[in-house]
C-alpha cells in the first residue's frame, strides 16, 4: 500500500513537472516569435552598436535552439539565468517581488472570504427575500465593475476626498488597504455567489429537510450539516483563486503601484525579459499545481465519499 | 576664439555663486523637504553609458545623480558654463586641456581627481569595443582618442578629429563623471549601475526593479547644499493613478500628463501643470525602401499634408511649438530663424502625388499606440488629413519597438529626435546622420547629406557649420524628406502648487540647488 | 428477520380482527380534520391538498395511496412540519388532541411525530458519520450527555436490526447500502421517541427483498411500541398486505377510506377501481402470443435479432491510477450464456447490484467482454459495422426524461434519428415520427411540447418511439418501468408487449421488478452476484423456482390479499 502510494504521487509529481515544461516550452515559443529582445529592451533610441554589443553579453546572438536548449538545461539545473533587462538573476528578481504578491493576494483572499462567505451564506438563508437581493447586487455590481475602474474609484473616495489611505507604494500596511479592497471585491462577489448557490443547493437537499423533521435546531443545521457540504464547490472556487495568485493581482499592482510581481511581469512582457518571464509562468504553474494538490486533499477530508474508505460495509 | 570666452566666464560664474550657496547650507539642512516623483516607468540601470539608461525617462533621473564637466546656462542663450571642470582650453585642433573644480567630493565622500575622469573616459569603460559602455559612448563621444591624467586636476583630451561642439559634448549625455575606486571595487558593470558613486547632488541609497528608486541628498555636494533631503521616484505606469496619487497628496510631482488632463489637474487650485516645449522633436520617419515612398514626392506631399497648427491648438491647447524644421533657437548661431515652420499645402500635395503617379497604393504607418503623449489621437488625425489629398494609409498598432522597427513591410512610423545639448550634433546628426540610429537601420540615406554632416561634425568654422546646417535641413525638410517634424515633443508635468520649479529645456528634472523652492 | 413465520399469508387476517377491537375501545389517535395545503396566489390559491379529512386509530397502519402528484408526500410533509416554506396550510391535524399545524415547528408537541422518506441515502447527510447524526439527534430530543446519548445511539442501531453497531457508527453513509440507511433513518425516527411515524415511500427505491425486510422491521416495531403509522406508497399491493386502512388520493382530494380488504374487493371510486384493475398478477397471465412457434412473424416486418451470451465474463477495466488509489473492483460479472431467439423477448432480474445493468451495457456495446463473446445475428458485437448495430440495437432506459434533450420539441426528439443519420428529409422524418407518436398511444397535441411539459409515462412512450424510428431489431430495456407509477408502468408494458408483437422485435428486458418481467417476458434469466442462477420459460420458472434466490425473490413479491388468484393464474397458464 505505501509502494502505491509512493507512485501514486510520483505520478501525478511527474504530470505537474511535465505540464510546467510544456508551460516553460510554449512561452519560450511565444516570446520569441514577438521579436527581437534586444530591440525591444533597449528601445528605439539604440543603435546597432549597442543592439549587437548587448545581445553578446547576453548570449542572444546563439541560434535560437541553442538558446533553448541552454535554457531547459539550465531550468533543470535551478538556474533560471539573468534578466535581460535588469542582468541579476531572474529568479532572485522574481522572488525579491513575490512576497509582495503574496502579501497582497492573500490579504485580498482573507478579505474575501471574510466577506463573501457570510455574504453567500446570508443571502442563501434569506433566499428570495430583499437581505438576498441586496446581497446578490452587490455580489454582481463587485464581480462586474472592472478593477481599474474600482481602483480609481477608491482612490477618489478613500485617498483624494477622505484622505485615509496612500494612493501608491508598498512601504506601510496601509498601503495595503486599497489594493487589497480593490483585488478582494470581486474575489468576494464570486465566493459569495459560489456560496449562496451551493448553500441553497445543500439547504433544498433531503437530507437538510431530513434533519429538519427531526427537529435540529436551525444553527446547528446551518453550522454542522449545511455548511461543511457547501464548503465542498467553495473549496474549488478559493482554490482556483490561490492558484491565481502570483498572476491574478497584475492590473491592481499596477494601478496602486504595489512592488509585487505585477508590474515586473508587465515590463518583462513588453520588453521580452524571457528568463524572468518564464520564472513567473513557472511560478505561476507550480502555485496552480501545489494548490490542485492541496485542494484534492482537502477534498477527501471534506468529502468522505472522495478518497478516503473506512469501515466499508 | 569661443572656448576662451567660455572658459573666462566659467570662472567668474563658479567664483560668485559657490560661497553664497555656502552660506545658505546648514539653515537649510534643519528644514529640507523630500519629494515623491510618480513616473510612468523608471530604469534602475544609473549609470550613463549603460544602453538601459538612455531613454528620456532614464535621464530625469541621472540628472540629479551626475553632475558633467560642463553645464548648458540656457538663461544665457545656451552657452555652456563650468561645472565639474573649471575650465577646458583648447591646445590644438585634437588637443584640449580640461582643468577640474577642485574640492568637489563623490557620494562616497571621496574627491574628485583627474584619474577618475581619464578613467570614466577610458578604456575600459568606453572606449574598447568589449567595454560596457562602447555603444552609448559611440553616440556622442565617439571623438575621443585618449584622456590622460597631467596632473591631479588636469587631464589631456585628444580627439581623432577636429571637433567643432567639444565644449559642448561635456554638458551632454553620456559625461557624467563616476568616481574609479568605487566602479573597480563593483563585482560588475550591472551592480555598479545599480548603485553608482557619482559627484551629482543626490545619492542613490535603494531601488527596487519597476518599483522606486530612492536618493538622497549629497551634502557635500560642490553646488551647495542640495535642496530636497530625499528624492523617491515612483513607477506608477498608469497615468490615472498618478494624477489620483497627486491629488491625495502622495505625489509631488508627476510626469507625463497627457494634455487633455492638464484641465482636470488645474481645476484644484493646489495644483498646476508646468512644461510643454523642450527641444525634442516629435517626428515621423519614412523607410524609403517602401516602393510608395521611394518617391521623395510622395513624402514631400505627406509633409505638406500635415496641418500642424491644427493638431496643436487641437491636441495641444497650443501649449507647444512648432520648431522651423529640424532646428532649435539654442542652437545660437546655428539657427535660422527666417525659416519658415514646415508647410500645410493640401493642394500641393495632391499635385505632386498626381506628378508622382501614385494611385491609392497602401502605406502602412506603423505605432506602439502610447508610446507619445497623445500618439494615438495624432496617429488618427494624421491619417484623417493624409486621406483628405488621397493618401490611402493604414495604421497597424505594434506591440513593441522590436516589431515597429522591424524591417519587414516596414513604411513609416512614429519618431522622436531627443536633444540633450544644442547643437544639431546632439540631434539631426545623432539620429539622421551616417552612423545615426535611422542610417544604420536602412530607412533612408543621403550622399549630399552625408557630406555636408562631416563638415558639420569636423569644421570649427561657425560660419561654414550654418551654411552646412541649413543645407542639410533644405534637404531633409523639403528636398528627400526622410521624415517630418511634427511638433516639438510636449512634455507636461503636474505638481503642487506651491512648489516652485520646471523642468529644463530638454524636459528633464533638476533639483539642484535654486531649482526647486517651496512657497 | 420477522417473528412471524410466514406474515404474509397469516398476519393480515388475525391481526385486523384483534385492531378492531382496539379501535373500538379508544379515540382515533390521528385526527386530520379539513387538512389541505396550497400555493397562495393572486390569482387563486392552487391547491395540492384539498380538504383531507381522516381518523387512525392507535397502533393501525394507515396507507395513503395515489399516483405521484396526488398530494400524498404534502400530506406527510404539513404533519411533519417541514412543508417548502412558500406553502400553506389549513385544518387541523390532531395528534392525542393537540393540533400538529398549530405548533411551531420546535414546540415539544411535535416530538411526537417522525419522518422517513423515499431514497434513504438521500436523506443522510453525506459528510457526517451515522454516529454523528444519531448522537445530535438523541441528545437534541432526551437532552443526555454525550456519552449516554452514544450508548442510546448504539441500541438504536441494534433496535432496528443492524449488525456490527459500532462499526456503524464511524461509518457514512455512502458506504451502506440503500437497506441499510433506511434502517439507520429508522433508528433516528425512533430516536425521538414518536407516537406517529410517517413513512414517505419507504420502500420505493429499494430492491424486492430489501423492500420486504424493511416493510417488516416496520411492523414489528410498531407493534412493539403500539406507534401509529401513516404510510404513503403508490403501490397497491404493498397498502394491501401491510395496512389496516387505506387512504386513496386523487388530484389531492382524499377520495376513498376504509378497511384494506374493503378497498380491494369492493373500490368505490373509479380511480381506485382502475388501481386494482391495473395491479399486474405474477405469472405473465396477460401474454397472449402463443411461445415458441417459429416463423409466425409478419412477413413485412422486420426480424428480431438473436442475442446471445456466451460464457461472458466482464470486469470493468482499471485505470492504473484507480488500482493505484484503491478503488474496489466495481461490479463484475461471470461466465453469463443465454440466449435470446429472433422475436423473443427474455427477462433478466435480479437484485439491485447483481450485475444486470452490465449485461444491458454489453448487450449494448457500451463494453466489451473481458472474455467470451456477445453475438448478434451470430456475429461478434465487434464485427458488426459500428453505425449498423447503433440501428439494429436501441436501448430503453429508466429515466425517460434524462433521455430527452429538454430543449427540443418532442416531434424534433423522435424526428432526430433519421435527420440526424440522414436516412430521411426533415419533412419525412417526421411525418414517420409523427406516425410514430401515434403508433405508441400519444396524442398529436404532444408533438410540439418539451420534455418538462409532459409527464414520465408519456415521456417514456416518447422515447419507445424515438427508439424505434431507426426501425431496431433488438430493444435493450434497463428497468425501463421502474420509474413510472403503478398504472402507467402497466400501460407501458402493454403498449412495450404490442410493439415487440407487432414488429417482431426481440427484446432483453432488464427490471428488479419480477411481475414486469412476468408480465411481458417468454423467458426469464435469473441474475444472482454477477452469476446466472437459473433460466428457463417463464411459466415455469414462476411455478418451480429452483435456486433459492429465485425462490426468495418470488416469496419477497407484495402479493396483496388476492395472492390465490394469482397462484390459480399461474397454474392455469402451466397447464394450458
Amino acid at each position: 500500500m505505501i509502494t502505491r502510494y509512493v507512485t501514486f504521487v510520483a505520478l501525478k509529481i511527474g504530470r505537474a513537472l511535465l505540464t510546467l515544461l510544456v508551460i516553460a516550452t510554449l512561452t519560450f515559443m511565444v516570446l520569441q516569435m514577438a521579436g527581437d529582445p534586444v530591440t525591444v529592451l533597449l528601445g528605439p533610441d539604440a543603435t546597432d552598436e549597442m543592439i549587437r554589443g548587448f545581445s553578446e553579453r547576453l548570449g542572444l546572438d546563439r541560434s535560437i535552439a541553442a538558446q533553448y536548449g541552454l535554457y531547459l538545461a539550465n531550468i533543470v539545473r535551478g538556474e533560471f539565468g539573468m534578466s535581460f533587462l535588469h542582468a541579476r538573476d531572474a529568479l532572485d528578481l522574481v522572488m525579491g517581488h513575490v512576497s509582495a504578491t503574496l502579501l497582497l493576494s492573500g490579504t485580498a483572499l482573507l478579505l474575501a472570504l471574510a466577506i463573501g462567505l457570510p455574504l453567500g451564506a446570508y443571502a442563501a438563508i434569506r433566499h428570495g427575500g430583499t437581505g438576498d437581493t441586496i446581497a446578490m447586487t452587490f455580489a454582481v455590481l463587485g464581480y462586474c465593475i472592472p478593477n481599474f475602474f474600482l481602483a480609481i474609484l477608491l482612490m477618489l473616495l478613500l485617498s483624494i476626498q477622505w484622505p485615509l489611505f496612500p494612493t501608491a507604494g508598498g512601504e506601510t500596511l496601509r498601503h495595503l488597504v486599497l489594493p487589497a479592497i480593490t483585488l478582494g471585491t470581486s474575489a468576494a462577489a464570486i465566493i459569495a455567489r459560489f456560496t449562496r448557490s451551493a448553500l441553497l443547493e445543500v439547504l433544498g437537499s433531503r437530507y437538510m429537510v431530513a434533519a429538519r423533521s427531526r427537529r435540529i435546531a436551525p444553527w446547528r443545521l446551518l453550522v454542522h450539516h449545511a455548511l461543511p457540504n457547501a464548503a465542498i464547490p467553495v473549496v474549488t472556487v478559493v482554490g482556483f483563486m490561490v492558484g491565481g495568485m502570483i498572476s491574478g493581482s497584475i492590473i491592481v499592482e499596477s494601478v496602486f503601484a504595489w512592488p509585487g510581481i505585477g508590474n515586473l511581469l508587465v515590463n518583462s512582457v513588453a520588453n521580452r525579459d524571457i528568463p524572468v518571464v518564464q520564472v513567473i509562468v513557472l511560478l505561476s504553474g507550480a502555485t496552480m499545481v501545489v494548490t490542485n494538490l492541496v485542494i484534492d486533499i482537502l477534498y477527501g477530508w471534506l468529502d468522505p465519499r472522495i478518497g478516503r474508505r473506512r469501515h466499508a460495509a | 576664439m569661443a572656448s576662451g570666452f567660455i572658459t573666462r566666464r566659467g570662472v567668474l560664474g563658479a567664483g560668485a555663486a559657490l560661497p553664497l550657496i555656502m552660506k545658505m547650507g546648514p539653515a537649510l539642512a534643519q528644514e529640507r523637504p523630500s519629494i515623491t516623483v510618480a513616473m510612468q516607468e523608471i530604469r534602475t540601470e544609473m549609470d550613463p553609458l549603460h544602453p538601459r539608461a538612455i531613454a528620456l525617462t532614464a535621464f530625469r533621473v541621472l540628472e540629479s545623480i551626475y553632475d558633467k564637466p560642463l553645464r548648458i546656462d540656457y538663461d544665457a542663450g545656451g552657452e555652456p558654463v563650468p561645472a565639474l571642470a573649471e575650465r577646458i582650453e583648447q591646445v590644438d585642433d585634437t588637443t584640449h586641456l580640461m582643468t577640474l573644480r577642485r574640492g568637489v567630493l563623490f557620494h562616497d565622500g571621496s574627491e574628485m581627481r583627474a584619474e577618475d575622469v581619464a578613467f570614466t573616459f577610458g578604456s575600459e569603460r568606453m572606449r574598447n569595443e568589449d567595454a560596457p559602455g562602447y555603444g552609448v559612448g559611440q553616440q556622442s563621444l565617439a571623438l575621443i582618442s585618449d584622456v590622460e591624467v597631467v596632473d591631479d586636476y588636469t587631464v589631456r583630451i585628444t580627439t581623432s578629429a577636429p571637433d567643432p561642439i567639444f565644449q559642448r559634448r561635456w554638458a551632454g549625455v553620456g559625461t557624467g563623471i563616476i568616481s574609479r575606486a568605487a566602479y573597480e571595487a563593483a563585482d560588475d558593470f550591472e551592480t555598479w549601475a545599480r548603485n553608482p558613486i557619482a559627484a551629482g547632488p543626490y545619492k542613490v541609497v535603494d531601488m527596487r526593479e519597476n518599483d522606486f528608486i530612492l536618493l538622497e541628498a549629497h551634502d557635500d555636494y560642490w553646488g551647495g547644499m542640495p535642496p530636497l533631503q530625499s528624492i523617491r521616484f515612483q513607477m506608477v505606469s498608469e497615468l490615472s493613478a498618478r494624477i489620483a496619487g497627486l491629488r491625495a497628496g502622495d505625489f509631488d510631482i508627476i510626469t507625463t500628463v497627457s494634455p487633455d488632463q492638464i484641465e482636470t489637474i488645474e481645476a484644484n487650485a493646489g495644483f498646476d501643470v508646468v512644461g510643454g516645449d523642450n527641444m525634442h522633436f516629435r517626428t515621423l520617419a519614412y523607410d524609403v525602401n517602401h516602393p510608395v515612398l521611394a518617391d521623395p514626392r510622395v513624402r514631400q506631399a505627406m509633409n505638406l499634408a500635415i496641418d500642424r497648427e491644427l493638431i496643436v491648438e487641437s491636441l495641444w491647447s497650443n501649449r507647444i511649438s512648432i520648431p522651423r524644421c529640424h532646428q532649435n533657437p539654442g542652437y545660437g548661431p546655428l539657427y535660422d530663424a527666417s525659416r519658415a515652420i514646415p508647410a500645410y499645402d493640401p493642394d500641393r500635395a495632391r499635385q505632386l502625388l498626381q506628378e508622382a503617379g501614385y494611385s491609392g497604393e497602401l502605406i502602412p504607418f506603423r505605432t506602439v499606440g502610447s508610446f507619445y503623449t497623445a500618439e494615438l489621437a495624432t496617429t488618427q488625425v494624421l491619417v484623417e488629413m493624409w486621406r483628405a489629398v488621397g493618401l490611402n494609409i493604414e495604421i497597424q498598432v505594434k506591440e513593441n519597438w522590436g516589431q515597429v522597427l522591424d524591417p519587414v513591410g516596414r513604411g513609416f512610423n512614429n519618431s522622436s529626435d531627443g536633444t540633450y545639448y544644442p547643437d544639431p550634433l546632439a540631434s539631426l546628426w545623432t539620429r539622421w546622420g551616417e552612423t545615426g540610429a535611422f542610417q544604420s537601420r536602412g530607412y533612408w540615406s543621403n550622399e549630399e547629406f552625408n557630406q555636408l554632416g562631416k563638415t558639420l561634425v569636423s569644421s570649427t568654422d561657425q560660419q561654414e557649420r550654418r551654411d552646412a546646417f541649413q543645407r542639410m535641413l533644405d534637404i531633409w525638410c523639403n528636398e528627400d524628406p526622410p521624415g517630418t517634424v511634427l511638433h516639438s515633443l510636449g512634455e507636461f508635468f503636474g505638481k503642487r502648487a506651491d512648489i516652485i520649479w520646471e523642468p529644463t529645456q530638454t524636459a528633464l528634472l533638476d533639483f539642484r540647488p535654486g531649482a526647486i523652492s517651496f512657497s | 428477520m420477522s417473528a412471524s413465520p410466514q406474515p404474509i399469508i397469516a398476519g393480515p387476517g388475525h391481526r385486523r380482527q384483534g385492531e378492531r377491537a382496539l379501535h373500538v375501545m379508544k379515540d382515533a389517535h390521528l385526527r386530520l380534520n379539513g387538512l389541505s395545503v396550497f400555493l397562495p396566489d393572486d390569482h387563486g390559491d392552487k391547491h395540492i391538498v384539498q380538504d383531507v379529512s381522516l381518523n387512525v386509530p392507535h397502533g393501525e397502519l394507515l396507507a395513503l395511496i395515489g399516483e405521484s402528484g396526488s398530494g400524498k408526500s404534502m400530506t406527510c410533509s404539513a404533519l411533519a412540519g417541514i412543508l417548502p416554506a412558500r406553502m400553506r396550510v389549513q385544518g387541523t391535524a390532531l395528534l392525542d388532541g393537540v393540533d400538529l399545524l398549530a405548533a411551531p415547528q420546535c414546540a415539544p408537541s411535535r416530538s411526537s411525530t417522525a419522518i422517513i422518506f423515499q431514497n434513504p441515502s438521500q436523506c443522510l447527510n453525506p459528510v457526517r458519520t451515522i454516529g454523528f447524526q444519531l448522537v445530535e439527534t438523541v441528545r437534541m430530543h432526551r437532552g443526555l450527555a454525550k456519552r449516554q446519548a452514544r450508548t442510546a445511539a448504539l441500541d438504536a442501531l441494534s433496535d432496528v436490526g443492524l449488525d456490527g453497531p459500532e462499526r456503524l457508527m464511524h461509518a457514512y453513509p455512502h458506504q451502506l447500502s440503500g437497506g441499510m440507511n433506511q434502517r439507520v433513518m429508522i433508528a433516528l425516527a425512533l430516536a425521538t421517541d414518536p407516537r406517529l411515524l410517517i413513512a414517505d415511500e419507504p420502500t420505493s427505491s429499494l430492491d424486492v427483498t430489501t423492500q420486504r425486510q424493511i416493510l417488516d422491521l416496520l411492523e414489528d416495531l410498531r407493534r412493539q411500541r403500539t406507534m401509529t403509522v401513516l404510510m404513503v406508497t403508490h403501490d397497491l399491493s404493498v397498502a394491501l398486505e401491510r395496512a389496516d386502512r387505506i387512504g386513496v388520493l386523487h388530484d389531492g382530494r382524499l377520495v376513498e377510506t376504509g378497511k384494506a380488504g374493503q378497498v380491494l374487493t369492493a373500490p368505490q371510486h373509479p380511480f381506485t377501481r382502475r388501481l386494482v384493475a391495473a395491479l399486474p398478477k405474477l405469472g405473465g397471465a396477460q401474454r397472449s402470443i402463443a411461445p415458441d412457434t417459429v416463423g409466425n412473424e409478419p412477413a413485412n416486418m422486420p426480424q428480431g435479432a438473436s442475442l446471445a451470451f456466451k460464457g461472458v465474463t466482464f470486469r470493468y477495466p482499471q485505470g492504473r491510477l484507480a488500482t493505484l488509489i484503491g478503488r474496489p473492483a466495481p461490479l463484475t460479472v461471470t461466465n453469463i450464456g443465454f440466449e435470446i431467439a429472433p422475436g423473443k423477448c427474455v427477462g433478466l432480474i435480479g437484485e439491485s447490484g447483481s450485475g444486470k445493468s452490465t449485461l444491458a451495457r454489453l448487450a449494448l456495446g457500451f463494453e466489451t467482454p473481458s472474455s467470451g463473446q456477445v453475438l448478434v445475428d451470430g456475429k461478434p458485437i465487434d464485427d458488426w459495422p459500428r453505425r449498423a448495430y447503433r440501428q439494429a440495437v436501441q436501448p430503453i432506459f429508466q429515466d425517460p426524461h434524462d433521455a430527452l434533450n429538454p430543449s427540443l420539441r418532442i416531434l424534433d426528439q423522435v424526428a432526430e434519428p433519421l435527420t440526424v443519420q440522414g436516412l430521411a428529409s426533415r419533412v419525412d422524418a417526421r411525418n414517420q415520427a409523427m406516425e410514430r407518436l401515434e403508433a405508441v398511444g400519444l396524442p398529436v397535441g404532444i408533438a410540439s411540447r418539451l420534455p418538462h411539459q409532459i409527464s414520465g409515462g408519456q415521456a417514456q412512450r416518447v422515447v419507445i418511439a424515438r427508439a424505434l424510428m431507426l426501425r431496431p431489431r433488438l430493444l435493450v430495456a434497463d428497468e425501463a418501468v421502474s420509474a413510472l407509477d403503478m398504472t402507467v408502468q402497466a400501460q407501458i408494458l402493454t403498449l412495450l408487449r404490442d410493439l415487440i408483437e407487432r414488429e417482431g422485435l426481440s427484446c432483453l428486458f432488464v427490471s428488479h421488478d419480477l411481475r414486469a418481467v412476468s408480465t411481458l417476458c417468454d423467458r426469464l434469466v435469473v441474475l444472482y452476484r454477477g452469476q446466472v442462477v437459473e433460466q428457463g420459460r417463464t411459466e415455469h420458472v414462476i411455478a418451480r423456482p429452483e435456486h433459492p434466490y429465485t425462490r426468495r425473490l418470488l416469496s419477497a413479491v407484495p402479493k396483496g390479499r388476492n395472492e390465490q388468484h394469482v397462484v390459480t393464474g399461474v397454474e392455469e397458464l402451466v397447464f394450458r
